[in-house]
């Protein structure tokens, strides 16, 4: 069948080859010069230009040889069934980390991630965007996110499934060589709680020439759990009915993933992007918002993120900063309740807060040498308090939660791709309660598609 | 507990409706990726009341690649490369290269038109399939290569949260094209 088909491809390329021999030969001999350049004539149709091609083609011999180029490359391009389309693509991305603390914690090493993703398209208007995480040397299975894009306009477009929430320009983008830093911005972790999905859908859509281009994203999706009867460390498993709220971590383990997760509260979270307000400036917000207590407690414990991001680049320098902020209704019979099933000390805030700005350096341009080469030095700024405000009669967590301050200084290398990059960086912590953390990372970082 | 489920899910789809009906009242925009069927249509657009246009396939030597790859900071594959260009009363409007290239998983048309001087008349994105993002194909972000030639710093180019890889490849294939004509019609290195 194949040979058959890769024939018929020879066949239908010899007659355009013959054909298009016995047209030229029907051109203006005017225009046939001195060298041996084909020239063919034709009409364009409809309209009354004429379109001519010039062809520096050489001999029968060069077209015969390119003949067979191109049916061996045609050959190479089909699958089992003979069908030229790809339809399903693998992409992913991956980075391992070395991270050596200075105090007398162990200097570990973590292949932090190895994500492998499948796009696929059944026709010209619905694609399928899918990630499943191996994290930390595949000890850890995450299903990042699983989605149809139904294509409508490009202003106005449906998605369904498992989405990754709009909130903050990490959380859905958050291939590790598109950020500096070995480790994710604390801000990332502990104020906005990246990798963060939610199960539902929504509208997204582009405005292209508004404002200089604007995208936005409203999904509805399953909204965070707050408190639990049963909880455990992570979000992960057992219908996502482990997760709560912390002090120190925030909302970030009251993430829950869609295994017939209990769907008794839903949220509402959405993101607006202006990315050419003018040149090299982008500026978004996004919210959450929704209640958190899934029907365990007659306060709804309502949930809601405020964040604001902005990236900044003017030839070799370039920067970003983002803010947020999360209010968490009813925090005292939170922590009550969170208290009375024996399983927190009582340390939800009913505010968090945080913010950071980094700036880097290009050298490269800097030094205006041209090369497909990138080094990127960085320094980032980065205040960290989930227990900004706390509810009547509960203190703060001031070790590990509370205000928090960190410094991170580093450089990357994106060696003459940017799809992979070597970093290297020092992070200082200082927690509110006067201690603080320094470590040393190196990293390696890729992306594939 | 069951009702009330329903009445706060009622709750949220009124709002997000009322979110998309206000996001819709900011439909604005008007031009998005050129609607042309093929290549010849395209070209043809980029060189509207032109009285022919002349194709010109040029099977680049392995000087030309290479200078062209070492202008362009890329490596460079084709084989061959196709320049259009417009012709209207004996004069040159320009010339023109369409590529399709596959960017992230899905394909990616793009036209680029160069002025005689070498420098980037136009950019338009044709077709675009899948979607991310679609920032990329609009004059809003497309205006920033009007003008740039083959020696431009073509990494002053600002990005696009969630279009990174489609940014990256538009501008790999604007500096490859300026550096394309720069090489062959202009430093006519053969």
């Amino acid at each position: 069948m194949k040979q058959i088909l890769s024939l018929a491809g020879v066949c239908v390329l010899v007659g355009s080859m013959l054909c298009s021999t016995a047209l030229a030969q029907q051109a203006p001999v005017s225009k046939k010069q001195e060298t041996d350049i084909l020239i063919i004539e034709e009409d364009s149709g409809g309209d009354d230009i004429l379109i001519i091609e010039e062809d520096s083609s050489g001999s029968v011999a060069d077209l015969q040889e390119e003949i067979d180029r191109l049916a061996t490359e045609i050959d190479d391009m089909r699958d089992l069934f003979g069908t030229l389309r790809k339809n399903v693509n693998v992409t992913g991305y991956g980075e391992t980390h070395f991270n050596l603390p200075t105090d007398n914690r162990d200097n570990v090493f973590d292949a932090h991630r190895f994500v492998l993703g499948v796009n696929a398209r059944f026709n010209d208007w619905i694609f399928l965007n899918a990630e499943i995480d191996y994290e930390h040397a595949a000890q850890a299975l995450e299903f990042e996110m699983a989605y149809l894009d139904f294509l409508l306009d490009p202003k106005f477009n449906a998605r369904a499934g498992t989405v990754l929430i709009p909130v903050g320009f990490l959380n859905e983008f958050h291939e590790p060589v598109l950020f500096w830093t070995v480790e994710r911005p604390v801000f990332h972790n502990r104020v906005v709680p990246t990798s963060w999905n939610g199960t539902g859908g929504g509208f997204f859509g582009t405005f292209g020439n508004f404002l200089g281009g604007m995208n936005y994203r409203v999904y509805l999706v399953n909204s965070l759990r707050s408190i639990q009867t049963n909880p455990c460390d992570s979000a992960h498993g057992g219908g996502g009915d482990c997760g709560q709220f912390k002090g120190s971590s925030g909302v970030r383990s009251g993430r829950a993933f869609p295994d017939e997760l209990v769907a008794s509260d839903y949220a509402l979270t959405g993101r607006v992007e202006f990315s050419n307000l003018f040149p090299g400036l982008q500026l978004a917000g996004s919210f959450y918002t929704g209640n958190t207590t899934q029907g365990l407690i007659p306060q709804n414990g309502r949930t809601t993120i405020i964040e604001g991001d902005i990236k900044y680049r003017y030839k070799w320098l370039d920067m970003n900063a983002s803010i947020a902020n999360v209010h968490i209704n009813n925090a005292a019979e939170l922590n009550s309740f969170a208290i009375a099933q024996g399983n927190a000390s009582g340390n939800i805030a009913s505010n968090i807060l945080g913010w950071n700005i980094q700036a880097g350096i290009h050298w490269p341009q800097l030094l205006g040498k041209s090369t497909s080469h990138d080094v990127v030095t960085h320094f980032m700024y980065e205040f960290i308090d989930t227990q900004n405000e706390m509810p009547a009669g509960f203190a703060p967590n001031t070790g590990s939660g509370g205000e928090t301050d960190v410094y991170t200084a580093g450089i990357t290398w994106f060696p003459s791709t940017t799809n992979v990059s070597l970093k290297m960086d020092y992070t200082h912590q200082r927690f509110q309660n006067g201690t603080s953390t320094d470590q040393v990372n190196f990293g390696m970082a890729y992306m594939f598609f | 507990m069951k009702t009330e489920t329903i009445k706060q899910t009622v709750r949220y789809f009124w709002k997000g409706l009322w979110v998309a009906a206000l996001v819709l009242g900011l439909m604005s925009g008007n031009a998005s990726a050129l609607d042309v069927s093929s290549k010849e249509e395209a070209v043809k657009m980029a060189f509207s009341g032109a009285d022919k246009i002349v194709k010109k396939r040029i099977r680049l030597t392995t000087p030309q690649r290479a200078a062209i790859g070492k202008l362009s900071t890329q490596v460079v594959r084709d084989k061959t490369m196709s320049f259009y260009s417009g012709i209207k009363g004996g004069q040159n409007m320009g010339y023109a290269v369409v590529e399709r290239v596959t960017n992230r998983s899905w394909s990616i048309s793009y036209m680029v038109v160069m002025n005689a001087d070498g420098t980037v008349k136009d950019v338009e994105v044709l077709n675009y399939e899948g979607a991310r993002n679609w920032g990329v194909q609009y004059e809003s972000w497309l205006k920033q290569f009007f003008g740039m030639k083959a020696d431009s710093d073509y990494r002053s180019i600002s990005g696009i949260t969630g279009a990174t890889i489609s940014v990256r490849t538009i501008t790999a294939g604007v500096q490859k094209i300026a550096a394309a004509y720069q090489v062959i019609f202009l430093d006519k290195v053969e």
